[in-house]
Order: C-alpha cells, then sequence, then structure tokens
C-alpha cells in the first residue's frame, strides 16, 4: 500500500465540509433564525452601542454584515446552496459533455466539427465576460426559474470545453489493440464506445469532475464579487423589485469593494471558505489521481 | 497546414463576433405582471424585432463604420480610444511578467523540488492556487492601501499608472505558467537525451536550462491563449476593486443597456485573445521543429 497523503488529506477535508453543511445548521452555536440586529446596545463600556456590521467578537466569531446577521451561521447556511450549484452546474455539463466527447472520438464528423466549433468559439473570451453579458439579460432576470437557467446556460457554455477533453482522451484509447481487436470481431460502433472506451475513461472523469467542481466554486466567488447573484426573488412592490434570497457564498461577496476598507471580515471568510473548498476538490483529484496512476 | 489554422481562426473570430452581437440583441423589454397571489414576470419584446435589429446594426457597422453612441451620446470608437490603450498597457506588461517570472518560478520549482527550499518552490505554487483569484487581487490591494499609504493605488492617468496594476495582476497566473512549466520539466528528465547529458558530467542548470527548458517551452506556449483568459478575467477584477478606468471597467459598468459599446469592447478582447492563440501556435511552429513535421 503506498502513502497517499493528498487522497488522506482530500478525503478528511471533504468529510468536514460535509459535516458543517449537513449537520452544522443544527449545531448550537448557528443561528438560523437571524434575529434583527443592526444595532446592538451594551450595558458595560465606554461604548453604548454600535452599528452593524459588527467585527469578530465572542458572540459572533467571524463577525456580522450589514443587516447584523452572524457570518459565520451564514456560510454554514449557505454551503448547501453552494454546493448543490457547483454539482448541479458539473453534473449537467458532463451528463451531455460525455456522450458527445465519445461520439466525437473519431476526430471526424459532425458531432467533432460542433464540438470544436463550439469550444474555439467560447475561448475566444473568458467565462466571466460571457457569464457577465448573459446573466445581466432580461431573460435572466425576469423570470422565476433563474437559478435553473443559469445552472443550465453555464453548463452549455462548458460543454464544448469539457467534450473537447474527453474527445482527446477517447481518441487515444481508440489507438489501442484491444479496441482493434473489438472491431474484428465485429461489435457495434455504440458497444465499441460505451462498452470499451467509457469503463476505461471512468476514473478519468472522476477526477476531472471533481477538479472542475473547485473551478465552479471559482466561478461563483467571481459572479458575488459582480453582484451577479445566482437566486433572486422577485417583489413587485418591493424596491428593489429584485432581492437576493441565496445564502450562497458569492451573495456575501457582493459589496466587497466597500467592505474591504470598513469591514473586511465580510468579504474575507466567505472568501476563505470557498479557498477551502477549491482546496478540497483540488487535493482530492490529486489524490485520486495518484491513486489511479499508482494502480 | 498554417493557412488552414489561420482561415478557420479567421471563421471561428466571425463566428463569434455574431455570438456576442446575438447575446447583447436579445429582446430585452420585460415586465413583471402580478396576479392574484402570484408573480409572474414576462418578456415582452418579440422574435420579430430581434433579428432585424441585429441586422440593421451589422449593417451600420460593416456598410457605414458607425459603432453607434455610448449613454453619453459619444461615438463609441472615441471612447473605445480612449480607454482601450490603458488596459493594453497592462495587458502586455503583465503578459510579459507572467510567462518571464512563471517560467523562472517554474524552472525554480523543479531544481528545489528535493530539498527544503521547495516549501518556497512547487508548495507555494500549489496553495496559491487554490485561492480564489479575486482573493488574491482584494488582499493585494488591502496590503497597498494599509501598509503603503504612501503609493497612489487608484492613479489611472498618469503615465505610470499601468505599472502598480500590471504586478497585481501578474501574481496569480503566473502560478499556472510555473506549474506548467515545472510539469514539463518533469516529464522531460525521463528522456534519454537528459540522461546522457548527466552520464556525461553536465552540471545540472547547464542541463535544465540549455537542453530540458528548450523541449518544455513548447508546452509553455501552447498554453497562452488559456493564460489570456485568465489574465483577461483577473484583469476585470483588478480594474473594478482599483477604479483603474480601462475597458474592462467600462465594459463593466456598461452592462447591461449600452449595447453598442458592449459589442465594441467585448470585440476588442476577444480580438486580444485571438491574436493570443495566432501567436502561440506561430511561436509553437517557429520554435518547435516537431510542430512543424507533424
Amino acid at each position: 500500500m503506498m502513502k497517499n497523503k493528498e487522497l488522506t488529506i482530500g478525503v478528511i477535508l471533504l468529510l468536514i465540509l460535509m459535516f458543517f453543511t449537513y449537520i452544522g445548521p443544527f449545531l448550537p452555536f448557528i443561528d438560523t433564525e437571524f434575529s434583527e440586529g443592526r444595532i446592538r446596545f451594551y450595558e458595560e463600556g465606554p461604548v453604548k452601542f454600535a452599528k452593524a456590521p459588527h467585527p469578530p467578537s465572542s458572540d459572533d466569531w467571524l463577525g456580522t454584515d450589514r443587516d447584523g446577521r452572524d457570518l459565520l451561521s451564514l456560510i454554514v447556511l449557505g454551503a448547501k446552496d453552494t454546493l448543490y450549484f457547483m454539482l448541479a452546474v458539473t453534473f449537467l455539463k458532463y451528463l451531455f459533455a460525455i456522450p458527445l466527447g465519445l461520439l466525437a472520438s473519431k476526430g471526424k464528423g459532425i458531432i467533432y466539427y460542433f464540438l470544436s466549433t463550439w469550444n474555439s468559439m467560447l475561448s475566444g473570451i473568458p467565462l466571466i465576460f460571457m457569464a457577465l453579458l448573459l446573466f445581466n439579460m432580461p431573460l435572466f432576470n425576469y423570470t422565476n426559474e433563474r437559478f435553473l437557467l443559469i445552472v443550465c446556460t453555464v453548463a452549455l457554455l462548458e460543454i464544448g470545453k469539457v467534450g473537447m477533453v474527453f474527445q482527446q482522451l477517447s481518441h487515444s484509447i481508440s489507438k489501442k489493440p484491444y479496441i482493434d481487436a473489438a472491431i474484428t470481431i465485429g461489435s457495434k460502433q455504440s458497444y465499441i464506445l460505451f462498452g470499451h472506451h467509457l469503463p476505461v475513461l471512468g476514473p478519468q472523469i472522476l477526477i476531472h469532475f471533481i477538479m472542475d467542481l473547485g473551478r465552479m466554486a471559482l466561478l461563483i466567488g467571481q459572479l458575488g464579487v459582480f453582484k451577479v447573484f445566482i437566486d433572486y426573488q422577485i417583489f413587485p412592490d418591493g424596491t428593489p423589485p429584485l432581492q437576493n434570497q441565496g445564502y450562497n457564498w458569492g451573495t456575501l461577496l457582493g459589496d466587497s469593494k466597500n467592505d474591504i476598507l470598513s469591514a473586511t471580515w465580510i468579504p474575507l471568510f466567505p472568501a476563505l471558505a470557498l479557498t477551502y473548498v477549491i482546496f478540497t476538490f483540488n487535493i482530492l483529484g490529486e489524490g485520486l489521481r495518484k491513486r489511479w496512476e499508482a494502480l | 497546414m498554417l493557412a488552414r489554422y489561420m482561415l478557420r481562426t479567421g471563421f471561428i473570430y466571425l463566428l463569434s463576433i455574431l455570438l456576442i452581437i446575438m447575446i447583447v440583441y436579445f429582446p430585452r423589454d420585460a415586465v413583471i405582471v402580478q396576479h392574484h397571489e402570484k408573480v409572474l414576470p414576462s418578456i415582452s419584446g418579440t422574435f420579430e424585432d430581434y433579428i432585424p435589429e441585429a441586422t440593421t446594426y451589422i449593417k451600420k457597422v460593416v456598410l457605414e463604420g458607425d459603432l453607434g453612441v455610448t449613454k453619453s451620446k459619444t461615438l463609441v470608437i472615441e471612447e473605445v480610444k480612449r480607454v482601450f490603450p490603458r488596459t493594453m498597457k497592462v495587458i502586455l506588461t503583465s503578459f510579459f511578467l507572467i510567462i518571464c517570472l512563471g517560467i523562472l518560478k517554474g524552472i525554480f520549482d523543479y531544481r528545489n523540488r528535493h530539498r527544503w527550499t521547495k516549501l518556497l518552490g512547487d508548495r507555494l505554487t500549489s496553495l496559491t492556487q487554490s485561492f480564489p483569484d479575486f482573493f488574491f487581487i482584494i488582499a493585494l490591494i488591502w496590503i497597498l492601501l494599509f501598509y503603503f499609504p504612501f503609493i497612489d493605488v487608484f492613479e489611472y492617468e498618469k503615465w505610470y499608472a499601468f505599472i502598480l496594476p500590471s504586478l497585481v495582476v501578474t501574481v496569480y497566473p503566473m502560478t499556472y505558467v510555473a506549474k506548467i512549466t515545472c510539469n514539463a520539466l518533469i516529464t522531460e528528465q525521463g528522456e534519454q537525451y537528459v540522461q546522457v547529458s548527466y552520464a556525461k558530467g553536465f552540471k545540472d542548470r547547464y542541463i535544465v536550462y540549455r537542453h530540458m527548458l528548450q523541449n518544455s517551452l513548447s508546452t509553455v506556449f501552447s498554453n497562452l491563449p488559456s493564460l489570456m483568459l485568465l489574465l483577461l478575467s483577473n484583469l476585470l477584477i483588478l480594474e473594478l476593486f482599483l477604479d483603474y478606468k480601462g475597458a474592462a471597467y467600462r465594459l463593466y459598468t456598461a452592462i447591461p443597456h449600452e449595447r453598442e459599446l458592449m459589442i465594441a469592447l467585448a470585440l476588442m478582447f476577444m480580438t486580444v485573445v485571438f491574436a493570443t492563440q495566432i501567436v502561440s501556435h506561430l511561436l509553437r511552429y517557429y520554435f518547435d521543429p516537431r510542430e512543424r513535421s507533424v
């Protein structure tokens, strides 16, 4: 048994993440009600009252946001939203990209040209530029299904890229002797693709999937910094009519440009939480790769 | 082969421009209708106006060379001329720095893999990569603001204003180059010519710089376009936080209302990326004899 430090650390970090995501909301120090606390009064000390955001203290370990909500609770409650978004996008992307990549494995044909053109077109502009252009459109703003729409769009934007990765992997497999053997004994092409290519690609798919989760976490953060939130609720009489309802970590980063000077802890801790998630999935991917290569 | 590549890139470039135009001109008249207890948003823009609007724009640009006007009724072309050079200075400086420093850092990482200095080498590189890119930019700006108050961080009009943003934006993409270079060198070290050089008793430094690096550069060059993408998305965050009034900042403020300006700026950024793609291809073509023989 070879020592695989990365995998061990990755699994431990993932378990901690899972613990806080699912058990976290029930822990005693996590406040799920978010009682109003924009102004706090103190009985002792020279300062009689203070306005939110409150800095980190023994009451709120990570401080509070501008509405006086405990930041630690927000981060723990937001973990589920954040993880669901990452999982949904990545899963949808792979669901379509893998079959397309396999079908295009010959390097010719209509699916191949579609995939490679789509990939090259979208690699001309950074994903975040595209996301900003798209997600500020009324099509995305004036809908009750914003979350779903954003998930599908991000997945669609990335299908070409992921598809091409699997096209190349699958293409390199198609030169192996056992594929020639399968062709010789007259297996159907679909069987060769899904019966012979796919199982060999399995571990690679898992590794890419996990690494991609980290990239999606990064995207949430970037979108948050640019005030593009993933969940909106529409209040026709409210001001503004569109209000952010999600708890995901990107939302806490929305005002970081102002917060960075006056309340550094508001952008700092969600960013650190994102770092933790990205680091977890990166190291888990590295560990899996190492383990798979050792076999 | 080269001509075919150029032709294909040109075709893709045109398609991408078309995609951007179609996205920007997507119908956007929307209202929120309230029924009993239920809120129904609806988009009232019709698809009948959609295609004609987009084609009118394309015709206007192609036939008359008129790129349209901004919100404040100035010409888009003037606005682009005003903001884009500022950004281009940052892009060129930092791209140069990213590649040079990144390769050097990669070599450092490679040569210090087995000493205690690896903590500063590949360990530091991996750790840096786990942070979100915006985190780095925010942290650097925060440090500059609080610990170096004598530096004017928010300057953007003086001639030297591009230096600081270039340096800040270099840090994160640089680690990618370092990682790529280091990995390429590791794959290279198993090759026989490296073993022979070691057997002949050449110094480590000589082998790395004279033999292995040249073969690894091709890998770095093939990653130039994705580096440019990384740099651009970092630049957007940087310009927003530093209030550096460059093209990325202007693009962010133009969304979602100034359609014509959005297209023009997005097109400029796309041109930069496609130019990088061609440069990357040419560099590989001329630097690496193996590429030419394929």
